[in-house]
């Protein structure tokens, strides 16, 4: 029985901090795309004589995000060397930090269960090594050498894939909201290590083993769900859990084993002394608060505030792009939200879905959204004439140019309505006969008489005078 | 340099980092030593943490911490870009390189 047993769960997720320059030295950070080894000066190469200085840019950004995952961030802390060889580090140790941490001790709401925050720590990133199939040696790109990263830690307390894969999603909105970093895992912005053990209801933790290589969202979850079948099986059979490190192989969608795991005191921790430690005060912390962007759990309650439906709101304020230009949208605009809403999520997205475009890289302005809604909120425009012109406004037209320009709007003239229902009636007495009788008929007659208005008539007038033609 | 007639146990308290740790921590530090270096670092090693033995005696209840010998505390560099090397000034660096790479032993985990 699989089933008795079950999973408990802790993650390291790994932030690249979107800064300009590199953590301990000046070399620029923008290397994405560019040729190896190009975003590299003495430090990041880890040339003999050179000393790391502090970029204060990254402390503040781990200070807003220590804030925002209610950390406590006030106090000592400082630098410690993790040593190791390994082609990847020219220095041969990453500046880590070991015993007093930037962050600690917060906590993240997830679907109302609390998730606890053991640590966030700053720390360099390593180079890139690259394994050609041709050869029998490796190849090493230092661009990312020295990028500043914020590595967090959570407690053992998340209990399912599902609920891995919500929080993964929360932390990344909450450091998109603040703009600390993309988190984008394609670009090895945001990665993941997942620890997991099994037990059954009511036990002492088991033993963990830690999954490596996790580059999405999608990996993690199905990791955690081969892990747990995994152990659970072994655990079944009468068997025991190794402390291992495992990798994940997204190809055959299995772990496997990397190596038995080192022991901390293999790193050889010791404070880092070409960097004096930090003293973060209350000063300190109030100007980053001071600083504080609107927060995702914020903004989704602001939204409902606005009578924004709970599912929309919850998307929404996940989105910075989407909620950017809501935000934007809804200055000055007197109607119900949710009408802006439904257009954001619907058409709109429907647009940029088809084209595979991204909201900020489109031309859409969030004022010609709202225009658009309030031409039709004012009947100018019909849903129909609306969806036509998004295309347009989705290109940066605004929408009441258009109008002017083409001279469109909404008939809404009963004379001018009245003259095309006549026509149609006309046209087709059968049609008129049957349905005078039988409403399922009156479609027929409704069809070809918007047709006739090109489609620019409200419908519920056109309805109601139809009807009216058809009693009297 | 390494005095290889220093081959003394250390007076305190011999045998505290065994041969198998003195093997395991020339691999980690990735050094290639003969007997009588080896033997002789562990000599010393065990001095040195003798030493600290020695200190960790010291009652230093509500001494405040010292974690840095200067008071320095909040040094910081304002974010800003700064001269890189070009490709040809990093690979001039390199004993061996490959297309813009740094050429190193194989690794695959």
């Amino acid at each position: 029985m699989l089933g008795m047993f079950e999973p408990v769960i802790g993650l390291e997720i790994h932030l690249h901090l979107s800064t300009q320059s590199k953590i301990f030295s000046s070399c620029a950070t923008n290397y994405y795309g560019s040729e190896a080894n190009t975003h590299t000066d003495p430090l990041t190469l880890g040339l003999p004589g050179t000393l790391p200085t502090l970029n204060a840019e990254a402390v503040e950004k781990a200070l807003m995000f220590g804030l925002a995952l209610n950390c406590e961030v006030e106090g000592f802390t400082q630098f410690h060397r993790k040593n190791y060889y390994y082609p990847d580090a020219p220095k041969n140790y990453q500046i880590s930090q070991y015993d007093r941490p930037i962050c600690r001790e917060g906590f993240v709401m997830v679907d109302g269960e609390r998730i606890g925050i053991t640590r966030a720590h700053l720390e360099d990133d390593a180079g890139k090594l690259v394994h050609p199939g041709y050869a029998p040696y490796s190849l090493l790109d230092l661009n990312r050498a020295g990028m500043p990263l914020i590595e967090m830690v959570t407690e053992p307390e998340i209990k399912s894939a599902e609920q891995a894969r919500v929080f993964l999603g929360m932390i990344r909105s909450i450091a998109q909201a603040l703009g600390i970093s993309d988190a984008n895992p394609e670009e090895g912005k945001m990665r993941c290590d997942v620890n997991i053990s099994v037990r059954r209801p009511g036990e002492a933790l088991g033993t963990k083993v830690e999954v490596k290589n996790l580059n999405s969202f999608r990996s993690v979850a199905l990791a955690i769900e081969f892990e747990t079948a995994r152990q659970s099986k072994i655990l079944e059979g009468g068997g025991k859990i190794t402390q291992d490190t495992m990798g994940w192989d997204d190809g055959g969608q299995k772990t496997y084993l990397m190596r038995t795991k080192e022991g901390e005191a293999d790193y050889r921790y010791f404070p880092e002394p070409d960097l004096p430690p930090l003293m973060i005060t209350a000063e300190m912390v109030a100007k980053v608060r001071a600083k504080m962007p609107e927060l995702p759990a914020q903004k989704l309650e602001r939204y409902l505030s606005l009578g924004i439906k709970e599912s929309d709101a919850q998307s929404l304020s996940m989105s910075v792009s989407l909620s950017r230009v809501l935000d934007s949208a809804l200055q000055g605009y007197t109607g119900a939200g949710q009408n802006l809403v439904n257009w954001l999520l619907g058409d709109v997205s429907g647009y940029l879905a088809g084209r595979e475009l991204e909201l900020e890289k489109s031309k859409l302005e969030p004022a010609h959204l709202r225009g658009l809604v309030q031409l039709i909120d004012a009947g100018t425009l019909s849903g129909k004439m609306a969806k036509e012109l998004l295309l347009e406004v989705m290109e940066g037209a605004d929408p009441h140019a258009l109008v002017l320009e083409r001279g469109l709007a909404v008939i809404s003239d009963p004379v001018v309505i009245a003259a095309a229902i006549d026509e149609v009636m006309q046209a087709d007495p059968a049609t008129v006969e049957k349905a005078k009788t039988n409403p399922k008929a009156v479609n027929a007659l409704f069809g070809p008489i918007m047709k006739k208005l090109g489609g620019k008539a409200k419908p519920e007038l056109v309805r109601e005078i139809l009807n009216s033609k058809l009693e009297g | 340099m390494i005095d290889s007639s220093h081959t003394n146990p250390d007076p305190i308290n011999p045998n505290q980092i065994s041969h198998a740790q003195m093997e395991h921590l020339k691999n980690l530090a990735r050094l290639e030593l003969s007997a009588a270096e080896t033997s002789a670092l562990e000599g010393d090693l065990n001095k040195m943490v003798g030493y600290f033995q020695q200190l960790s005696e010291l009652d230093t209840t509500g001494v405040a911490e010292l974690p840095r010998p200067i008071e320095l505390v909040n040094i910081f560099r304002t974010d800003e870009v700064g001269p890189m090397f070009s490709s040809q000034q990093a690979m001039d660096l390199a004993v061996e390189s490959e297309d813009g790479f740094y050429k190193v032993p194989r690794v695959i985990e």
